[in-house]
């Protein structure tokens, strides 16, 4: 639902977002903040590192992104924060892990091109570990369950309803300063105002009225090549029954075992480490989630059932 | 190009890379991977949908490993940790389909591809990442081409400073000989 920008052709990225309303929004809080007086970081040192838009010219810009990977990357810190909230507020244990652990061993290491990264020292192996197994928890229990899923769905659907209604088309305003403005206005207060007015169509009602699509067919969490296309036969055997289809294939889903590098206790210099999933067998075995499941209207999941048990 | 066939041709990539690169790559890895991918879609605009941003170890997009993982789950690649090489290898997987059986999916880019594999397979992943972050640097400086050079030298030894400016500035003269800088995206 981001719109495209016309110098590249590409569609905004919400990290753009982010870096505009840090530039635009948050300028004045932090240049004139009293803990930045020593260090004079600009609105816009903060924006660059967020959006990757490395000013190329400048060496100190250049010489920043080192620290980027603490914004983004496996063991960035919304990722490490991101966890924890979601477990507190959504009320489940899965997303806990030793954060304490992670920042006291937490180092840098090199890369196999002797290019400096963020790695975790050898004897935080143990938490490192433990990020990655609340993350699976959470992505399996939580973030891909059935109806948060629908939720999903369905919110999506809210959104391009009032984005139509009120710009003719399915797509937020610009990051620019003017966009910017109208862009804050969409928080949840007034989205879920509008739901609640009857202002979003179907899916608004959908929400309000708990009439949530319903998940009538599943595979495992990690299919193999065969379950996939036994999902694709069942997905055209029902045909107009199917109101959507959610897969979890999108990279945030990915565990990102593989990018977490280990390297040897309070080393002084950075050093090339070895990847988690060396250390770790658990982690070494982990398999991406790939889970789909076909969804369809709660007056269609009887008729639905009826034909699954035909197709088996 | 529909969702469906960037992501088959996405993830078909590895093992494509992987039968293109066997007798010619001596470090098929994550990294050789990775900048490939970059060289692909960025500068022989091959559309995979990647979304690349700069690190100090060059281009680089999160996408392109996920997409390794589940080729890798399906048994289409190997990867493996090699000690001595300090790096992964990508090989091919129990299920790996021949290179023919691929094409179908890669057929319009063929030529793309070929291109890539003949000027940057024999490249270690060290020189492939010196070669991309030098591509992804002139891409994004402006101001005219004829000061540029000196520019995007210095840009570049602040970001990797374990390569000497005579180093980065043989690469990208090969690489203006190639016409790689000017072709990649702004």
């Amino acid at each position: 639902m981001f719109p495209v920008n016309a110098e590249d052709d590409r569609r905004y990225h919400h990290e753009e977002y982010s870096a505009s309303i840090i530039e635009n929004v948050f300028r004045d809080t932090i240049e004139q903040h009293q803990g930045n007086w020593n260090y004079d970081i600009k609105a816009s040192d903060v924006a660059d590192l967020v959006s990757g838009n490395t000013n190329l010219s400048n060496q100190s810009s250049v010489r920043r992104l080192l620290w980027r990977p603490l914004v983004t990357s496996q063991l960035d810190a919304d990722r490490c924060d991101y966890l924890l909230r979601d477990s507190l507020h959504a009320g489940v244990s899965y997303g806990r892990y030793d954060l304490d652990r992670i920042l006291a061993t937490i180092n840098l290491g090199l890369s196999e091109s002797d290019d400096p990264v963020v790695a975790i020292e050898e004897g935080g192996w143990h938490a490192a570990e433990g990020l990655i197994i609340a993350r699976y928890s959470m992505f399996t229990q939580v973030y891909f369950h059935h109806t948060r899923q629908a939720l999903d769905h369905h919110v999506e659907q809210v959104l391009k309803e009032l984005l139509i209604n009120d710009y003719d088309r399915a797509e937020f305003p610009l990051p620019d300063v003017q966009g910017l403005e109208e862009y804050l206005k969409w928080d949840d207060w007034m989205v879920l105002g509008r739901i609640a007015r009857d202002e979003a169509g179907e899916h608004g009602e959908n929400i309000m009225n708990r009439t949530l699509y319903r998940s009538v067919y599943e595979t495992g969490e990690t299919p193999d090549e065969a379950e996939i296309q036994r999902f694709e036969e069942v997905s055209a055997r029902l045909e107009e029954l199917v109101a959507f289809v959610g897969n979890a294939t999108r990279p945030w889903y990915s565990l990102g075992t593989q990018d977490l590098m280990i390297v040897p206790n309070d080393s002084q210099e950075p050093k090339r480490g070895r990847p988690l999933s060396e250390y770790s067998t658990i982690v070494g075995n982990m398999k991406s989630v790939e889970q789909r499941r076909i969804f369809v209207r709660p007056s269609d999941r009887d008729q639905a059932r009826i034909s699954l048990e035909r197709i088996f | 190009m529909t969702d469906y066939n960037r992501d088959l041709m996405r993830l078909q990539l590895p093992l494509f890379l992987a039968h293109k690169l066997k007798e010619i790559s001596p470090q098929y890895g994550k990294t050789v991977l990775m900048k490939m991918a970059y060289l692909l879609q960025e500068v022989y605009e091959v559309p995979l949908g990647y979304r690349f941003s700069l690190y100090t170890y060059g281009p680089y997009s999160s996408e392109v490993l996920a997409d390794l993982d589940r080729s890798r789950y399906r048994g289409w690649v190997n990867v493996e940790y090699i000690e001595d090489e300090v790096g992964f290898q990508i090989t091919l997987g129990q299920n790996a389909a021949t290179l023919s059986e691929l094409k179908d999916s890669f057929k319009s880019y063929e030529a793309e591809v070929e291109e890539v594999v003949e000027n940057f397979g024999r490249f270690r992943a060290k020189e492939l990442e010196l070669r991309t972050t030098i591509s992804y640097v002139w891409s994004k400086l402006g101001g005219p081409e004829e000061q540029k050079g000196n520019q995007v030298i210095e840009s570049v030894s602040q970001l990797k400073p374990h390569f000497k400016k005579g180093e980065i500035q043989t690469a990208l003269e090969e690489l203006m000989e190639m016409g790689v800088v000017s072709l990649a995206r702004k």
